[in-house]
C-alpha cells in the first residue's frame, strides 16, 4: 500500500464511511431517486419522435381496424416491445380478437301468446331487433323485470325475488328517478346501470332468453319500436353505414327488441298502466318486478355476420415481488385511427394519419416500455403494456380484452391510459379520474411535482369517450392523460409535424413516476363509483 | 231617409261586404297576412329531448329555450306571398347533455341578425334568406335553431268554421351545416271552437299528423343520411280577421335515424322528442 493511502485510512472520518457506501447502495437497490432518474433518462424525445414518424406516417393509409396497415403498426409495436426487453403474453405479443359487421336476416317474429291465443306482431311497426341482438329464436313465459337494475352498492336489485332463468324478460329503458337530481344513480346522464349493453348483460348473468325493452313512460313521451336502424328496413340508409361490433360476445347473445305502444298495451292494459308500475318503483326504490301471468312470447331474431380478424399488441415485465408480481398495472394506449376519406377529390389529402389521435398516445407507450424494459431494477409488481386496436369502432380493443383478460381482472390493480397527448400548451396535460381514482390523483399530485406540468381536471366528461373506461365498467382505478382536443381532430390534418414531442417526454416521465410508485407499493388503491 | 242613414247603411254594408270575405255564412277563409312595416313579437318557448345510440352508449341531450322573435312585414312579393324579416330580440336556452350543462344568453353574433321569410297565405315556406350576415359558431349555433322555430301550419284553401276539417300535406327544406334536409308532414286540421284569445277572435284549430324526414349532406369528410319519422300534434288559435296567428302549441316525436359512412362508419338511431309553445305578445 502506498504511504498517503495508509495515512488516508487512519485518519478518523473514515469511521463514517461505511454507512454512507451502505446509503449508496441502498439508493441505488431499492428502487429509490437516484435509479428512478437513471429510468426516466431512458425516455427520450427523440425516440417519441421516430415512433411517431411511423405510425402517422402516410404509408399506415391512417390505421383503420381492421385493415393490413394497421397489422403493420402492430407489427412495429410488436418488435420494439421485444427490441425493449418485454416478455410476450402466453406466447404471444398480439391479443387477436374478431370484430363483425351484422346484418339483419330474414326470421324475425314477436308472437305475444296469451290465454292460447295467439297475436303476432309486425317487424318495424310494432318491434325492433336492437344491434346487440343474438340469431336466435326462443319462447318462455314473461317477466317484468323493471329497470332490469343490479346495483348492490345502492342496495337496489330489480331482479331480487324472481326467478327469469329460462324466461323472457320485459325491462324498462334508463334509470330510476331519471328527473331527481338526488336519485342514487346518475339522472339524465346515464349511469353504466342505465345503458342498455349493461341490462342486457345483467339480464344474461341471470339466466334469461330472451328481452323486450321498452322506452319508459314517465320521463318519454315517445313508446316507438326502437331498435337499430337496419338498412334492410330502412332503404335510404346506405348499406356501407352498418359499424362494425365486437364479434367476441356472439354465442352468449339472446334475441333482444324494442316494443312499442301495441305490444306495451296487451302485456300492461295500457301505456298508463305501465307508467303507475314506473311511478311505484321510482316513489319507493323498491323493484316491482313480476311474472306477467298467463302471458308467453314467441321471439326471434336473426343475423348474419361477417366476420375479420385484428389485434391488440400485449407485452410485459414480471414484477420482482414474489407475492405482488400476481397483480398487474396495465399502461395503454389505442394505435389505432379512421383509415381514408372516402371519395376524395384527385389531389386532395386523404390520409387522416392520426398523429395525435394517437400516435402520440401509442409512443408515449412506446418509450414507457423502453424505460421499463431497458431499466435494470423491475418493479414489485408486473407491469403490462396494451396497445388497443380498434378504439375508434367503439373502445373495442379495450372491451375485448376487459371481456377476455390475459390476467385476472380482479388483480389488475390500475390503469393508466394515453389518449392525444402530444398536442396544446407544451406544459398542459389534462388528467382523468377524478371521480373514480382519488387515490391514483393524489400519487400524479404528488409525482408531478418532480416534473412541473401543469395539471388541468377536465377529463370526467371523456370518461366514456376512450380505453380507460372498459377498465372503469370493472371497478379498475384509472388515469387519463390528454392534451385535449383541437382543430385538427379527426381531420386529414392530424399530421406528426404538428406534435410537440417534448411534451410527450415531460408527460411520460411522469407517468413513469406515478406507474413505477403504483407497481412498487403494497397498496391498493380505490375505485369510486359516480354517484 | 236622411244622408246620415244614408252614410250609415253605406258603412255597415261596407264593413259586411269587406266581413263576408273572411267570414262566409258561420266560415272563414284563412290566410296569413301581414302588413308593410307592421310589427309583431312572439314568445317561443321550445323543449327538446334526444336520446341517441352510438356505439353501444345512449346519450340524452336536453335542450330547452326561451326566445322573443321580432317579425316585421315587408307587404307581398309579386305572387302575392307574405313577406317579412324576423329576428330574435332576446334569447336564452339551456342545454344538458353527458359533456356538461350549459346556459347560453343572447349571443352577439345572433341578436338583431335579420332573416327573410316568403310565405304562401297558406302558410307554406317559400324562401328564408339572410338578411345579415350570420356567423354561427360554438354555443350560438347550438341556440341558433330557435330562428327555425317560427311555425305556421298550414291553413285550408277552402272557407272553414266550427266543425271543419283539412288534411294538408307539404314539403319543408332546410339546409344546414352541409346537409340538406326534407320534412314531409301530413296534417289533418279541425276547427273545435271559436273563442277569444288574447283581444283576439279566434279559431281554435287541433291539429295531428305524420312527418318523415330524410335529408343527406358531408360533414368532415363524411356522407350523413338521415332517414326519420314520427308523430306531431298541437292546437292553434287563429284570428282569421287579422289573418294572425295568436298562439301555437305542438308537441312532435320523431324517430330519426343518422347513418354515417367514410372516415367514421356509424348507424344512431335517436329519438327526438319537441315541444314548441309560440305566443304572440301585445
Amino acid at each position: 500500500m502506498m504511504p498517503w493511502l495508509k495515512s488516508f485510512f487512519r485518519t478518523r472520518w473514515i469511521a463514517s464511511v461505511p454507512p454512507v457506501i451502505a446509503a449508496i447502495f441502498f439508493l441505488a437497490f431499492s428502487g429509490k431517486l437516484p435509479p428512478l432518474r437513471d429510468a426516466l433518462n431512458l425516455i427520450e424525445a427523440a425516440d417519441i419522435r421516430q415512433h411517431l414518424d411511423f405510425l402517422a406516417s402516410d404509408a399506415l393509409m391512417g390505421r383503420d381496424t381492421p385493415s393490413p396497415h394497421l397489422k403493420k403498426a402492430a407489427r412495429y409495436i410488436a418488435d420494439r416491445f421485444q427490441e425493449y426487453g418485454l416478455a410476450p403474453v402466453q406466447g404471444s405479443y398480439f391479443q387477436k380478437f374478431r370484430v363483425s359487421r351484422v346484418r339483419l336476416g330474414k326470421e324475425n317474429h314477436l308472437t305475444v301468446i296469451r290465454k292460447g291465443e295467439e297475436t303476432p306482431y309486425r317487424l318495424k311497426k310494432d318491434f325492433m331487433p336492437l344491434d346487440l341482438t343474438g340469431s336466435k329464436a326462443v319462447e318462455g313465459e314473461l317477466v317484468f323485470v323493471g329497470y332490469g337494475i343490479t346495483a348492490p352498492e345502492y342496495q337496489y336489485d330489480d331482479y331480487a325475488g324472481v326467478d327469469v332463468s329460462g324466461k323472457i324478460v320485459v325491462i324498462l329503458r334508463h334509470e330510476p328517478r331519471e328527473k331527481d337530481p338526488e336519485s342514487p344513480f346518475a339522472g339524465r346522464r346515464l349511469s353504466p346501470y342505465g345503458q342498455i349493453k349493461t341490462k342486457i348483460q345483467n339480464a344474461i348473468d341471470h339466466g334469461a332468453i330472451g328481452a323486450l325493452i321498452v322506452s319508459d313512460p314517465l320521463n318519454h313521451r315517445s313508446i316507438r319500436p326502437r331498435g337499430f336502424p337496419w338498412p334492410s328496413l330502412y332503404p335510404n340508409l346506405p348499406n356501407d353505414a352498418i359499424p362494425l361490433t365486437l364479434a367476441l360476445t356472439e354465442k352468449n347473445k339472446i334475441p333482444v327488441v324494442g316494443i312499442g305502444k301495441k305490444v306495451v298495451r296487451q302485456l300492461f292494459g295500457s301505456v298508463d298502466s305501465l307508467r303507475q308500475w314506473q311511478k311505484r318503483i321510482d316513489a319507493t326504490m323498491n323493484p316491482l318486478s313480476r311474472p306477467l301471468a298467463g302471458i308467453r312470447v314467441r321471439l326471434q331474431t336473426q343475423t348474419d355476420r361477417q366476420d375479420e380478424e385484428t389485434q391488440n399488441v400485449v407485452g410485459w415485465i414480471e414484477g420482482r415481488d414474489r407475492r405482488l408480481k400476481q397483480e398487474i398495472l396495465v399502461l395503454g394506449a389505442h394505435y389505432d385511427h379512421v383509415g381514408v376519406l372516402k371519395n376524395a377529390a384527385a389531389g386532395m389529402d386523404s390520409i387522416y394519419n392520426g398523429a395525435d389521435d394517437n400516435a402520440s398516445g401509442t409512443s408515449l407507450l412506446l418509450s414507457l416500455a423502453s424505460a421499463y424494459g431497458r431499466f435494470p431494477t423491475k418493479p414489485r409488481r408486473s407491469v403490462l403494456f396494451i396497445a388497443f386496436a380498434g378504439e375508434e369502432k367503439g373502445l373495442f380493443g379495450s372491451r375485448a380484452y376487459v371481456e377476455q383478460p390475459l390476467f385476472p381482472l380482479e388483480q389488475t390493480v390500475a390503469m393508466l391510459n394515453f389518449d392525444m397527448v402530444g398536442r396544446n400548451a407544451p406544459d398542459t396535460v389534462l388528467v382523468g379520474g377524478v371521480t373514480h381514482s382519488p387515490d391514483l390523483i393524489r400519487i400524479n399530485e404528488r409525482e408531478n411535482r418532480f416534473v412541473g406540468l401543469e395539471l388541468e381536471y377536465s377529463l370526467e366528461p371523456y370518461y366514456t369517450r376512450s380505453d380507460q373506461y372498459n377498465f372503469g365498467r370493472h371497478r379498475i382505478p384509472y388515469l387519463f392523460y390528454s392534451g385535449g382536443l383541437h382543430e385538427d381532430y379527426h381531420q386529414v390534418t392530424d399530421h406528426a409535424y404538428k406534435i410537440n414531442e417534448y411534451k410527450i417526454a415531460m408527460i411520460a416521465r411522469l407517468a413513469f413516476r406515478v406507474s413505477w410508485t403504483i407497481a412498487n407499493t403494497e397498496e391498493r388503491f380505490r375505485f369510486v363509483e359516480n354517484r | 231617409m236622411n244622408s246620415k242613414s244614408f252614410f250609415s247603411v253605406l258603412m255597415i254594408g261596407g264593413v259586411l261586404v269587406w266581413g263576408l270575405q273572411t267570414f262566409a255564412g258561420g266560415k272563414y277563409k284563412l290566410a296569413y297576412k301581414f302588413d308593410k312595416g307592421e310589427q309583431l313579437r312572439y314568445k317561443i318557448e321550445t323543449s327538446m329531448e334526444n336520446v341517441q345510440e352510438r356505439m353501444g352508449q345512449e346519450i340524452q341531450v336536453n335542450v330547452d329555450g326561451e326566445s322573443v322573435l321580432l317579425l316585421e312585414g315587408e307587404g307581398k312579393d309579386k305572387d302575392g306571398n307574405v313577406k317579412f324579416l324576423f329576428s330574435v330580440e332576446s334569447v336564452k336556452s339551456r342545454i344538458q347533455s353527458p359533456m356538461g350543462d350549459t346556459t347560453v344568453v343572447n349571443p352577439e353574433e345572433l341578436i338583431g341578425k335579420r332573416r327573410r321569410m316568403v310565405l304562401s297565405e297558406m302558410g307554406k315556406k317559400i324562401k328564408i334568406e339572410d338578411v345579415d350576415t350570420l356567423k354561427l359558431t360554438g354555443l350560438a349555433a347550438q341556440v341558433g335553431g330557435q330562428q327555425n322555430a317560427l311555425q305556421f301550419p298550414m291553413l285550408s284553401r277552402d272557407a272553414v268554421g266550427v266543425g271543419s276539417s283539412w288534411t294538408a300535406a307539404d314539403v319543408d327544406s332546410q339546409v344546414n351545416q352541409g346537409m340538406k334536409i326534407y320534412i314531409r308532414p301530413t296534417t289533418t286540421y279541425k276547427v273545435d271552437a271559436e273563442l277569444d284569445t288574447l283581444g283576439y277572435k279566434c279559431l281554435r284549430i287541433q291539429y295531428k299528423g305524420s312527418v318523415k324526414m330524410d335529408g343527406e349532406g358531408q360533414q368532415m369528410g363524411m356522407k350523413i343520411v338521415l332517414d326519420g319519422e314520427g308523430e306531431n300534434e298541437g292546437v292553434m288559435y287563429f284570428a282569421p280577421r287579422e289573418g294572425r296567428l295568436v298562439y301555437v302549441d305542438s308537441n312532435s316525436d320523431i324517430e330519426m335515424n343518422i347513418a354515417l359512412t367514410g372516415q367514421m362508419t356509424m348507424t344512431m338511431p335517436s329519438t327526438i322528442s319537441t315541444r314548441a309553445k309560440m305566443v304572440l305578445l301585445k
